[in-house]
């Protein structure tokens, strides 16, 4: 089995690969009642966002054989972190398969069983993660090219219709509003970069590793709030926070001529590429951090349970979102406290020379 | 692992394909529909594209009648009729009796809005009485199906009726400050005219527009691209073919009251009218000054209809006032259908006539 720790990862990969990562929820982004500055928000999630990612570099990149959990709190707290936050990338990859198998659902295939689209999933991220790493760093590039190049072309398109006075007035729902929405829904998917930013950065080819991650956040940043903004401008407001993949439907309705139809394509194969890549880093943090030492044995089981995860639960799509609502307050302590505790602990410890070392 | 990658790659495969998947002969393919409410519930007359008959490049039309409780119960009961289900992802245009649009579209909207075959560009419109009368009337031509959608295209396009899918007139009835207003369809002499509007408020039917009228509001409202002004009638008829109109608002606050102004700038060209004259600059601003007092004339008693008789805010001022001026709107967004009634406002139009097709002058 090829080891995804035998190599390493150019900047332009890991900045290919963290963008598709944070783009993973570019389908349902600004629906279930985002408000009309989900796109304000978003910039200001990517430039917080690239105030983070160095601190998530320095706890990620090993130092003395131990990484920044263990630096901070001992060998034995530090992996217990580390695994809580397995746990926790375990689910977060549920949530994306449940997104995805909900959107293929409802888009393409409304009879068929979710279990069979949640299965077929699960056999490609475990495909993915025998591949390991390096190989999904290589794919990234054309993947990058074809999402990205996918998402303005629907931009491009769409360019007529907007209605460029929806996105006004900015600040309506008030300053305390603005941050339950920022906090709940725009920070998530860049906090949830730290999975992925803890299996990439230590494979940096260079010194400098926080750099692709700093300039792919504020890339998404500006990226995904263009995208919000032309859903509002196309969609209106509040009409386009009520659909469940605004952008999908944004696409839908977006008229180039009579010969030209279908462009829902530009935004589905974007959302469903970049949920796939998201999964498979959020399932590679997962072996790395629950310590797995038989891969070939515990890797599908991760993907498995994953997959499992993600059917708990009855209903539809509205089902399916509605947990989401208080997802991005429960990552915000193990995604953004924890780190943020450890990167403290672990520089005064180093000032005060009670450094840990395994 | 190349296998492994093949077979992955593979079973994705599984994931495209059909969404409900049906055969042919087991759908009704559904081009336009005619709802009316009635006592127990909805009427709904489907024209159905049949394939059977019609020319090479258009199906023929077919027709079925179907009755329920609610639209949901009245679609999906038809198939016990014909062992058909009804496929609404082609549907384009859906026509509601002016009754039933006085009672109220949001069970209506609601229902093809959460109805994932129904495309949210298809276009919705008012009749002039039942709208299964309307369309009954069809029966007996022989008109194709799509034909009425295609002429509520042709007529948006010439400016004749405004162009509303169904996403567009969802957002205006869910923003502030702006009322939805839809194309009206109505028969004379066995003929289908689509021309003029329909005014709602909320998602009521509160009023309606003749085709000069209707233009104006397009024009007002920047949804105008395209098509023809006349002015006079007769031997004295001068018409002009709109090439390009832009609208601006712009709303303040004096003394108390609200003033808005439209700024409506249009270039045209003569088509009919000032043959055999030379076209000189004191005529050209002749023509152009005539065009300018027309759109005026237009615009105030748009304005009169709008705020005297119906009362309801289609122009979208509120809208401009929430968006550019949200403290004024914290103070009359609660009330701005009164507001709105009390509201000074006033056109300024800007005619250029330009060249036009094989004679300058």
């Amino acid at each position: 089995m090829k080891d995804a720790h035998n190599g390493k990862l150019s900047g332009a990969q890991i900045f290919c690969l963290l963008a598709l990562f944070l783009s993973g929820g570019v389908g349902t982004m600004g629906g279930g009642g985002a408000s009309r500055d989900a796109w304000l928000l978003m910039l200001a999630a990517g430039a917080a966002a690239a105030a983070v990612y160095p601190v998530y570099v320095r706890l990620a990149v090993p130092e003395g054989g131990a990484d920044g959990f263990e630096r901070a709190f001992g060998p034995a707290a530090g992996r217990a972190v580390r695994k809580a936050l397995g746990a926790a990338a375990v689910l977060t990859a549920a949530v994306d398969l449940r997104v995805f198998a909900d959107f293929t659902a409802a888009t393409a295939l409304p009879h068929s069983p979710r279990i069979v689209i949640a299965a077929i999933m699960a056999g490609v991220l475990i495909a993915v993660l025998r591949a390991g790493t390096e190989a999904l760093g290589r794919a990234a590039g054309p993947a990058f090219a074809v999402v990205f190049g996918m998402l303005a072309l629907s931009f491009a398109a769409a360019w007529t219709q907007l209605d460029w006075g929806a996105v006004l007035p900015i600040g309506e729902t008030g300053a305390f509003s603005l941050l339950q929405s920022f906090v709940r829904g725009s920070i998530v998917p860049f906090l949830e970069g730290f999975f992925a930013l803890w299996v990439l950065a230590p494979m940096h080819n260079r010194q400098r590793p926080a750099r692709p991650a700093v300039a792919a956040a504020l890339f998404a940043g500006v990226f995904l709030g263009s995208v919000l903004m032309k859903n509002i401008m196309l969609l209106g407001y509040p009409a386009g926070g009520r659909y469940f993949f605004p952008s999908y439907t944004a696409a839908s309705v977006t008229v180039i001529s009579e010969f030209l139809q279908r462009q829902e394509l530009l935004v589905a194969v974007p959302f469903l590429m970049c949920e796939l890549f998201k999964a498979s880093l959020c399932l590679m943090f997962a072996v790395r951090a629950l310590g797995v030492r038989r891969r070939r044995l515990w890797e599908p089981v991760l993907c498995a349970a994953a997959a499992g995860i993600s059917l708990l639960g009855r209903g539809g799509v509205a089902e399916a979102i509605a947990p989401l609502r208080f997802y991005g307050q429960w990552l915000f302590l193990p995604l953004f406290v924890v780190p943020a505790a450890a990167a403290v602990t672990a520089a005064l410890r180093a000032k005060t020379g009670c450094n840990h070392k395994k | 692992m190349k296998r492994m990658l093949a077979a992955s790659a593979a079973l994705c495969m599984l994931l495209c394909g059909c969404g409900d998947y049906r055969e042919i002969d087991r759908r009704d393919i559904v081009s336009t529909v005619a709802a009316d409410r009635t006592p127990e519930g909805y009427k709904l007359l489907l024209e159905i594209a049949d394939m059977s008959s019609g020319a090479e490049n258009s199906p023929g039309a077919r027709w079925l009648s179907l009755e329920g409780a609610s639209l949901t119960e009245a679609v999906e009961g038809g198939v016990a009729g014909t062992g058909r289900q009804a496929y609404l992802g082609h549907m384009q245009l859906v026509v509601v009796g002016d009754e039933t649009a006085r009672q109220g579209l949001d069970d209506l909207l609601g229902y093809l809005q959460r109805t994932p075959d129904v495309h949210m560009t298809l276009a919705l419109a008012v009749a002039e009485g039942r709208a299964e009368t309307l369309l009954a009337g069809q029966q007996e031509s022989e008109a194709a199906a799509f034909d009425l959608s295609r002429a509520a295209i042709g007529a948006a396009q010439e400016g004749q009726a405004p162009s509303m899918p169904l996403y567009r007139f969802i957002a205006d009835r869910q923003e502030e400050g702006i009322e939805g207003i839809l194309p009206r369809i109505s028969q004379e002499n066995g003929e289908i005219r689509i021309e003029g509007a329909a005014l709602f408020r909320g998602d009521k039917l509160a009023g309606k527009l003749d085709p000069d009228l209707t233009q104006m509001l397009l024009m007002a409202r920047g949804m105008y691209d395209s098509g023809v002004v006349t002015v006079g009638e007769g031997e004295k008829a001068v018409a002009y073919i709109v090439r390009r109109c832009r609208a601006r608002q712009e709303v303040e606050q004096s003394g108390g009251s609200i003033r808005a102004c439209c700024t409506i700038s249009l270039e045209l060209e003569l088509s009919q009218g000032g043959h055999g004259e030379s076209l000189d600059e004191d005529r050209k601003k002749y023509y152009e000054s005539m065009a300018q007092a027309e759109i005026e004339r237009r615009f105030a008693a748009l304005r009169a209809l709008l705020q005297s008789e119906y009362g309801v805010d289609c122009l979208g001022i509120g809208r401009h006032i929430h968006r550019f001026h949200p403290s004024l709107w914290e103070q009359v967004g609660e009330d701005w259908d009164r507001q709105f009634m009390l509201c000074d406002i006033s056109a300024q139009v800007d005619v250029k006539l330009v060249g036009s097709g094989r004679s300058l002058r």
